[in-house]
């Protein structure tokens, strides 16, 4: 593996010297570093509310009740109607899976496809495992923006942190697959330390990542959450999480690697987010106070956008 | 058991909506910290739909006793699960203390908001500081619809 100070070298080559900071609207974020000028631009959204049948060991559904939900009368049309008059232009669409760990899409599609077409705003499309190579078609068809998925490289972890039935890496190796086959812009997701707060399987939801042509990598990093069975868990060590980074870099040297919103809060968040920086990765969500201090005293030229660490490709969301 | 033996009810401690409102001190309508009158001074804190809707705090930053605040001034920042940025100050004074530990175990501000989860002791610059802030009178009621605006914005869980 190369070193943090190679690592950054590598980074330097392949992408200049640019590092981007991204504050969604997922919660109001203000430092003295980084100040939303357009806190609305990108909002997420729950088609399923704050209802999950997985109830995952890291999350029980947490992670999906802060977003907006979807009523099921009007419909995310006219929810994407409303956000784009109060000045929205992208939306995340998400929600809580289905018992075989799908998001409940298909009935949304035609929505998708209006809200692209008609009101013109970024549609960034969290998939869950997908199953179905009609679903994985019809978001192309719909003219999504980009697919996004937690890609898990652990049997053990599929079954005893997401329940999933009869399911095993082949499966998140195939919805990878499936988003690629339909020729989608695919944002995968590692997060880290998801087997109970140890490194099992992200090694290997890295090498099934490195085989199809991923825009952008977003890692993240469990963070023990109160109302869920890991609350009582320390957090993965900030060295082993800071090696992932840069065995992350090394492995896809040319694809865009950022650090997502998820990550433990606090102390820890600034360790990680200068390990990040000194590893090399491309962009961090959310940065802790110093980091955009940290990343130009490595001679880094901090950019700043108001939406998704997911859409990172895009130069604006216009 | 008997009416001698009755508990005395607290009137000054209600529930609104599912949260904890106190009666014995006054609240900013926007930003949601308390500022209770402790003789010659001020103390502030977050009021329980505020850390409510912070979310899990994981760091308190304060500003230093002897520092000069004004009315919207940052007293520190809070990084929480569903908020980070400045804790505005309700008041104008000078800060006498601060709460470290709260400072150093935040959770105490999730879990007693009201009490041992304070932050900021102040004495104020102006005698009347308190008068612009939202009083017992209108409290519940303000409280209310600040709570049905949380949960319909998604902020705040049914």
């Amino acid at each position: 593996m190369i070193a943090a100070g190679g690592a950054l070298a590598v980074r330097v080559a392949n992408f200049g010297d640019g590092i981007d900071f991204f504050a969604p609207a997922l919660k109001p974020y203000r430092t003295t570093e980084f100040v939303p000028t357009d806190p609305r631009a990108f909002v997420p959204l729950s088609v399923t509310g704050g209802a999950c049948a997985l109830q995952c060991e890291h999350c029980a559904a947490k992670v999906i009740k802060p977003m907006v939900s979807v009523p099921a009368g009007p419909g995310l049309y006219e929810s994407a109607v409303a956000l784009a008059a109060a000045g929205t232009k992208g939306i995340l669409v998400s929600g809580g899976s289905q018992k075989d760990g799908e998001v409940p899409l298909l009935r949304h599609l035609d929505a998708m496809a209006r809200i692209k077409q008609e009101l013109g705003m970024r549609v960034v499309v969290h998939t869950g495992l997908v199953r179905r190579r009609e679903l994985a078609q019809g978001l192309a068809a719909a003219g999504i923006d980009a697919a996004m998925l937690d890609i898990i490289g652990a049997d053990e972890t599929i079954r005893d942190v997401y329940h999933l039935a009869d399911t095993t890496v082949d499966d998140f190796e195939r919805a990878v697959a499936l988003l690629a086959d339909a020729g989608l812009c695919i944002i995968p997701h590692i997060v880290i330390g998801l087997h109970f707060a140890r490194l099992l399987g992200e090694d290997n939801a890295l090498e099934i990542i490195s085989r199809y042509p991923v825009s952008t990598l977003v890692l993240v990093v469990l963070t023990p959450l109160v109302g869920t069975a890991m609350a009582h868990l320390e957090p993965p060590p900030v060295a082993e999480v800071s090696a992932f980074f840069g065995r992350a870099r090394d492995r896809l040297p040319t694809t865009k690697v950022n650090l997502g919103c998820a990550r433990p809060l606090g102390s820890m968040k600034v360790e990680l987010d200068r390990a990040a920086i000194d590893h090399g990765l491309n962009g961090i969500a959310y940065p802790a106070e110093g980091s955009v201090a940290y990343a130009r005293a490595r001679g880094l030229e901090p950019r700043f956008y108001d939406y998704c660490c997911s859409l990172t490709w895009v130069e604006a969301v216009a | 058991m008997s009416v001698e033996e009755r508990p005395a009810k607290d009137l000054t401690n209600v529930m609104v909506s599912g949260y904890r409102l106190l009666l014995d001190r006054r609240y900013h309508a926007d930003d949601h910290t308390w500022a209770r009158q402790e003789g010659d001074l001020i103390r502030i804190g977050l009021d329980d739909l505020g850390q409510a809707t912070t979310g899990d705090l994981a760091q308190i930053a304060l500003r230093r006793a002897g520092e000069h605040v004004r009315h919207g001034e940052e007293l520190g920042t809070l990084e929480a699960q569903k908020y980070v940025g400045p804790l505005r100050s309700p008041v104008c004074g000078e800060i006498v203390a601060t709460n470290e530990a709260a400072a150093r175990g935040p959770r105490v501000v999730n879990e007693d908001p009201y009490g041992l989860g304070w932050l900021v002791l102040l004495r104020p610059e102006e005698h009347d500081d308190l008068a612009g802030l939202v009083g017992p009178d209108e409290a519940p009621a303000w409280f209310a619809k600040k709570a049905d605006g949380f949960r319909r914005e998604g902020v705040l869980s049914e």
